[in-house]
């Protein structure tokens, strides 16, 4: 048959599958953002700091409550097709984690993101995550998802590593009634159609008993992230954990990892946290005096924020064309931002000997200025 | 995320004459993991929603303006 006279009546629809069609289309279907981990904004390592916090590579962060401590770093160490991985290092043991302690690894998705999966009703579709793993620790892990909204839901699903040192590729699907529930065909199993939390994805590493659920099953206690068939890999400072290829979508198939250029993958992690380099005035922006020791200034972002961001203190100066230079070291707070702004107004003191209204430049002196609108 | 100190930043309005016409608070400058943060007073900030979870909680007071 000549190929100008295939067409859709040629083709059974039976034939068409998931497996046969390439990840060079269907494009936009993984719900994790830099799940390859190509995008590090803040650095490319460093020791977890607080609970709940990013500071490595862009959109993922650490649940962090022992008496352990842990690195995170970028990793060249990669299954085929992907540039780093995201490696955690076990620095400092703790062999015994106690009920309320816990070390996990997370991503938190924005809640409209999300509303293709039909939470909320009987039609809700089933979500699969894929990624590839790999520890020197062999045993059962857990990765939990957290739905928010009005009602939190849980589930903890179990996955074994196999063989030290090695990368597996592991499949796990999550059906909206695991564990004959009904928490999210009903009505308090919807997401909110907004820009706040809709799922915290986290992969665990230890969890102690106060966080252990029942595997692969809905649980209203929202503190269920894990099982007591986790492993404690906060046991050894010999311990690492990498990560790679991290996909979330709907249906119960694992589609191959969608993968994306750098800078479609550095827009999405932007939506929740773009910096500044500081140094020597290297950018200055327009603003006006806001009475004698403030100035409004406007800061062009490269795409919309999630919502009104936060700022950390800096250093910075202020111009104007009479030839006034001051200093400040106050934090800049935002003067204003509406949803989808494409530019951020800042307000910022400490300054003296401006004029109110008065045309100015303002930029920073030194350190560099981070703009964090994460969930 | 470990907030030690939070404290309302006022901003002021000025007429053509640089006189004060109105003040009011516009962000919280916290203290978050041992480092100053402006925080804005919007409930769909991470930051701000902690804030206001450990206020409400008891934990935590934000001082007023200067």
């Amino acid at each position: 048959m000549a190929l100008s006279t295939i067409g859709t009546n040629q083709i059974a629809s039976e034939a068409v599958t998931v497996p046969k069609v390439t990840d060079q289309v269907l494009s936009s279907r993984n719900f994790i953002i830099n799940g390859d981990f190509q995008v590090w904004q803040r650095a490319t390592a460093a020791t977890a700091g607080a609970n709940n916090t990013i500071n490595t590579t862009d959109r993922w962060g650490w649940l962090l409550s022992n008496d352990g401590a842990v690195t995170s770093e970028q990793s060249t160490d990669t299954p085929t097709g992907t540039g780093y991985s995201f490696l955690a290092k076990c620095t400092t043991a703790d062999t015994s984690i106690a009920a309320a302690q816990y070390a996990s690894i997370f991503q938190n998705i924005e809640a409209q993101n999300l509303q293709p999966l039909g939470y909320g009703t009987s039609s809700a579709k089933s979500i699969t995550l894929s990624f590839f793993v790999k520890s020197n620790k062999t045993g059962t892990y857990t990765v939990a998802i957290y739905k928010s909204g009005n009602t939190g839901y849980i589930i903890p699903n179990e996955y074994t590593i196999s063989s030290a040192n090695t990368w597996e590729k592991k499949t796990i699907t999550i059906t909206p009634t695991a564990g004959s529930t009904s928490f999210i065909t009903a009505s308090a199993g919807a997401l909110l159609n907004t820009n706040a939390l809709g799922f915290q994805v986290a992969f665990g590493l230890a969890f102690g008993s106060n966080f252990h659920g029942t595997n692969n099953t809905w649980s209203s206690n929202a503190s269920h992230y894990s099982t007591s068939n986790q492993v404690n890999w906060m046991d050894s400072t010999s311990n690492n954990f990498y990560l790679s290829q991290v996909q979330l979508e709907v249906g119960d198939t694992a589609t191959p990892f969608e993968h994306e250029n750098y800078g479609t993958t550095l827009a999405k992690c932007q939506r929740y946290f773009q910096k500044i380099s500081g140094g020597s005035d290297r950018f200055v922006y327009a603003g006006k005096g806001q009475g004698s020791t403030t100035v409004d200034a406007t800061i062009p972002l490269t795409v919309s924020l999630r919502a009104s961001p936060t700022m950390n203190a800096v250093n910075s100066r202020a111009f104007n064309d009479a030839g006034l230079t001051t200093s400040s070291s106050t934090t800049p707070t935002v003067n204003n931002y509406s949803d989808n702004d494409t530019h951020l107004a800042i307000n910022c003191g400490g300054f003296s000997g401006l004029t109110n209204n008065e045309v100015n430049t303002w930029g920073l002196s030194s350190n560099q200025l981070n703009i964090s609108a994460e969930l | 995320m470990n907030i030690t100190s939070a404290k309302y930043k006022s901003r002021s309005e000025y007429d053509a004459d640089g006189k004060v016409t109105s003040t009011s608070n516009d962000a919280i400058i916290a203290t978050i993991d041992g480092k100053d943060y402006g925080v804005p007073l919007d409930p769909a900030n991470t930051e701000y929603i902690e804030i206001m979870r450990q206020v409400a909680a008891g934990t935590l007071t934000i001082e007023d303006a200067d």
